[in-house]
């Protein structure tokens, strides 16, 4: 294919929006909670860490981390733990979880259900928490934990890379809309090879 | 209770009816008055306003609010009402009558079950109004502690009380269990080997020095009460189960997230460390009652475990018509809740009955029962719901225990533990580890106190190797929860006290084997002035010698002369014995008089919670310290009055030692307010933390 060609259906490609939906109601309890995700997103279960540096020191702030010690998040059953009858669902009981895209995306929309029962529903800070590439907060807005099986949605938000779940319930269901961007490296080199090639075809038609 | 505690509990009675006398000399001026606002705050009572926050909450966790006010004479209050930060509180006013003889025409006006969500301090306004239109406000203030999201959460807790352990309780039971030599210790206590320490300020909201309520209630709700109360505010009311509660962590946790509570202790279960934990009550003392709230109140709390003594809180006073003489129910410390009360709390009421069958009713609501280390060991792996009741009041102490299951008998010819008719007794870590083996099944996780109460009781009575055993024997109960907490990694296992007993310490080691010690002990070299008895308690008079003048100097090595004393071990590790050749020896700041022999007495003096205390054989126990050893121990004039607190070494206002392991163990270093254990464990269960 002509690079400009390529070029263009990349740039083409970037603004197509994809929308998803994860059924874990579909999966086993006790299932990976990875087996319901597409393209390319990924669920971990993640921490707030203070900020530290390089001898280990606090410096003040923190940052979202993903933490695979806590293993894989898994879909389960809400009912076996009193979170009301419902289909297995992602379980972020015990852990925030996050939705980690593999790329930075436009995000038109984000939504989801918790599950159907009043537990977890403690006054405690229950924040939605959207990341850029680099950690730093984009957005986040607080769940409404008080109502059984509420439903959450956030649209436009631009260079999201991962979504952080706040903990103390299941989901009984995820959706997005996002649009990938372009990486600004992958940007970069894209410039750098039409620069080439134009030099090329300058030098060749001489 | 012992009697020091029961001493100290008509203390706080009258610390109480203090108070309210003081503040009753305002009603008797002409003016409309606020004589107290609940929750309590120095906002309120000094008009501070940079005096710290005495009340703190989580956010949601429920509380009552009440206000006393004092009409002009000559009128009565109508209304009552409450603001927070300026918006009135959307709840229901009570308006009762207070019952403190020095209250008589004032109105009480409470608010049941108030929550508030937002972190920070507010202030709580009260408006009373009296029938002639004339009204007042008083303002106070409470806070909302921030819970902050870090990560991954701690799902269970397990609080290991040691009742009365400070640091020197730690430091002979780890000399004694493992041993020194040059100067290193052959091994550590398993509470050593936490990771995390930090010294605990231990005051209650009446006294620099607390007793064991308001000691383990601050656990349980994040809250200092007055002595004798547990999990409510002061008030003016008699009633001993009226008071402003304050949501305790076994009702936000089954709330909010399904937990379930478990409460394990040596002591007879009404006491107060265990009662402090789940119960609402002004009055540690009205076990009937506390027992009873222990099932009523069980939906709420998510109680499913309760093991420890005191069954005799649990048969009927009458079987049959009969009179059963191991029971202690009684109406008179039974309970009825206001309705109001039962209403705002959404908890079930009580009907005060003496002859209720409480084990039956634990049964019939799918409890399994059992009464001896036999049936306890045979428990079904499927129970969900615990109930041990294993002596008819407190158990036996540890040493008592192991010589009975060693074949070592008292002084009426068979083990001491035989005495109290019910030998069979499991140990603290048996109770412990089949608490989490029936708690764990909730996959929504548990709060489980452990209390190792003798630990305080034998230091009260000044009987050092019966609370150095008690605490080897609760180090072991921590070694099961460690060991829990090593593989549920979700789990925070917080080792303390409630405070110090007795003013400990270590002062040194027998200058004497063991057989030397027998026999200066048992040739005493008495002195012409001595003590004499009026055949209860000693009466001392003038300038006191003592029988065995030259006890002390031949026995108490201090220093260099110390060395480091060696103690044998069973196959459980616990000593052979406690007497030992150049055994550690004990000193109390906090003591009373007494005859020490530095030798292990045959048995406990008498623990007056048990039902049959006063027939043979507990009647022959001593029954103070002070009168034991009366012919061959040397007199030490104690640091505290005799006869009114029993002869028996005090509380102390000591900080507490704390460590720390799992989840959240590291939210815990420095010096920190009893209450702020509470606090940094729900930030570990509701907020996350890591492991350190």
């Amino acid at each position: 294919m002509k690079l400009p060609l390529l070029t263009a259906a990349l740039v083409l490609a970037s603004s197509l929006a994809q929308a998803s939906v994860f059924d874990f109601g579909s999966l086993a309890a006790g299932s990976e909670a990875n087996l319901a995700a597409t393209d390319g997103v990924t669920f971990s279960y993640a921490s707030l860490v203070p900020n530290t540096n390089g001898d280990g020191d606090p410096i003040g702030g923190s940052t979202w981390q993903l933490d695979p010690s806590s293993g894989p998040v898994l879909v389960q059953d809400p009912s076996l733990r009193g979170h009301g009858a419902g289909p297995n669902s992602l379980d972020a009981v015990d852990q925030p979880v996050a939705v980690v895209f593999p790329y930075p995306v436009t995000l038109e929309l984000f939504y989801g259900y918790l599950d159907r029962g009043t537990l977890g529903g403690a006054p405690v800070p229950h924040e939605l928490v959207f990341l850029a590439d680099d950690k730093h907060v984009i957005y986040s807005t607080e769940l409404d934990f008080g109502t059984p099986g509420a439903f959450f949605s956030v649209s436009h938000l631009y260079s999201v890379s991962e979504v952080i779940l706040p903990s103390d319930k299941y989901y009984e269901m995820l959706a997005y809309v996002a649009t990938p961007e372009m990486d600004g490296r992958v940007l970069a080199g894209v410039a750098a090879l039409c620069g080439g090639w134009i030099i090329r075809r300058k030098s060749v038609k001489k | 209770m012992n009697n020091t505690e029961r001493s100290m509990m008509a203390l706080a009675v009258g610390i109480v009816g203090a108070a309210s006398s003081a503040v009753a000399a305002l009603p008797a001026s002409p003016a409309l008055t606020v004589t107290r606002l609940t929750p309590p705050s120095l906002l309120f009572s000094t008009g501070s306003t940079s005096a710290p926050v005495v009340a703190r909450f989580l956010p949601g966790q429920r509380f009552d609010l009440q206000a006393t006010v004092a009409p002009t004479a000559g009128h009565t209050i109508t209304n009552i009402s409450f603001k927070v930060d300026g918006v009135p509180v959307a709840k229901p006013v009570a308006l009762i009558d207070a019952d403190n003889a020095t209250l008589l025409n004032s109105k009480i006006g409470t608010a049941r079950a108030y929550a508030n969500n937002t972190p920070g301090t507010h202030t709580l306004t009260v408006v009373a109004k009296q029938d002639d239109g004339t009204s007042t406000t008083a303002v106070g203030s409470f806070s909302i502690e921030p819970i902050t999201i870090s990560g991954r959460k701690a799902k269970n807790v397990i609080l290991m009380i040691g009742d009365g352990m400070g640091i020197a309780h730690r430091t002979a039971a780890r000399l004694v269990s493992k041993g020194s030599n040059m100067g290193k210790t052959q091994g550590q206590l398993a509470m050593d080997t936490f990771p995390n320490t930090a010294l605990v300020m231990t005051a209650s909201l009446n006294s620099i020095v607390t007793d064991s309520a308001p000691g383990a209630a601050c656990y349980s709700t994040g809250n200092k009460c007055f002595n004798g109360q547990e999990g409510v505010f002061p008030d003016d009311t008699k009633d001993e189960f009226d008071n402003p509660r304050v949501e305790n962590a076994g009702e936000y946790l089954k709330r909010t997230k399904g937990a379930s509570l478990g409460l394990v202790t040596t002591a007879d279960v009404f006491d107060a460390t265990p009662a402090a934990i789940a119960v609402h009550t002004q009055n540690r003392g009205s076990g009937t009652g506390i027992c009873d709230q222990y099932l009523n109140e069980a939906p709420n709390t998510g109680l499913s475990v309760l093991m420890g003594g005191g069954r005799k809180w649990f048969l009927p006073a009458k079987t049959n018509g009969v009179t059963q003489a191991t029971s202690a129910r009684k109406i008179a410390n039974d309970y009825i809740l206001p309705a109001e009360l039962a209403a705002g709390w959404g908890v079930a009421n009580n009907v005060p009955n003496a002859d209720r069958d409480l084990i039956g009713d634990f049964v019939g609501a799918g409890w399994t029962y059992v009464a001896d280390n036999t049936s306890l060991n045979a428990v079904s792996p499927a129970t969900t719901k615990l109930l041990g009741l294993f002596s008819y009041s407190n158990m036996n102490v540890s040493e008592d225990k192991l010589n009975g299951r060693r074949g070592i008998n008292g002084p009426n010819g068979q083990p001491v533990v035989n005495d109290y008719l019910l030998p069979d007794q499991p140990m603290l870590e048996d109770m412990t580890a089949k608490a989490i083996d029936v708690l764990k099944k909730n996959d929504n996780g548990f709060f489980l106190m452990v209390e190792g109460a003798s630990i305080d009781k034998q230091a009260h009575l000044m009987d050092s190797d019966r609370w150095i055993m008690d605490t080897i024997e609760f180090d072991k109960a921590v070694g099961v929860a460690k060991n829990f907490a090593s593989t549920n990694l979700d789990t925070l296992v917080i080792v303390t006290a409630d405070h110090e007993c007795g003013g400990i310490n270590v002062i040194g080691a027998s200058l004497q084997t063991s057989a030397n010690l027998a026999n200066l002990v048992n040739n005493p070299t008495p002195s012409s002035n001595y003590y004499v008895s009026n055949g209860v308690n000693p009466v001392l008079t003038g300038y006191v010698n003592t029988p065995n003048a030259s006890l002390r100097d031949s026995v108490v090595g201090t220093y260099d002369s110390a060395g480091f004393p060696v103690y044998s071990y069973d196959a459980n590790g616990y000593p052979l014995t406690m007497d030992p050749d150049h055994k550690i020896i004990i000193g109390y700041a906090g003591g009373a008089d007494r005859f020490e022999t530095y030798s292990t007495y045959p048995t406990p003096s008498q623990d007056s919670q048990q039902p049959l205390v006063k027939t043979p054989p507990l009647n022959g126990y001593p029954a103070t310290p002070a009168l034991k050893n009366t012919t061959n121990g040397f007199f030490i004039t104690g640091q505290v009055p005799g006869a009114s607190g029993g002869y028996q070494a005090v509380h102390t206002a000591s900080d507490i030692p704390l460590s720390a392991y799992g989840r959240g163990a590291a939210l815990y270093s420095g010096v920190i307010d009893n209450t702020d254990v509470f606090f940094k464990a729900m930030q570990a269960v509701l907020g996350g933390a890591t492991r350190p």
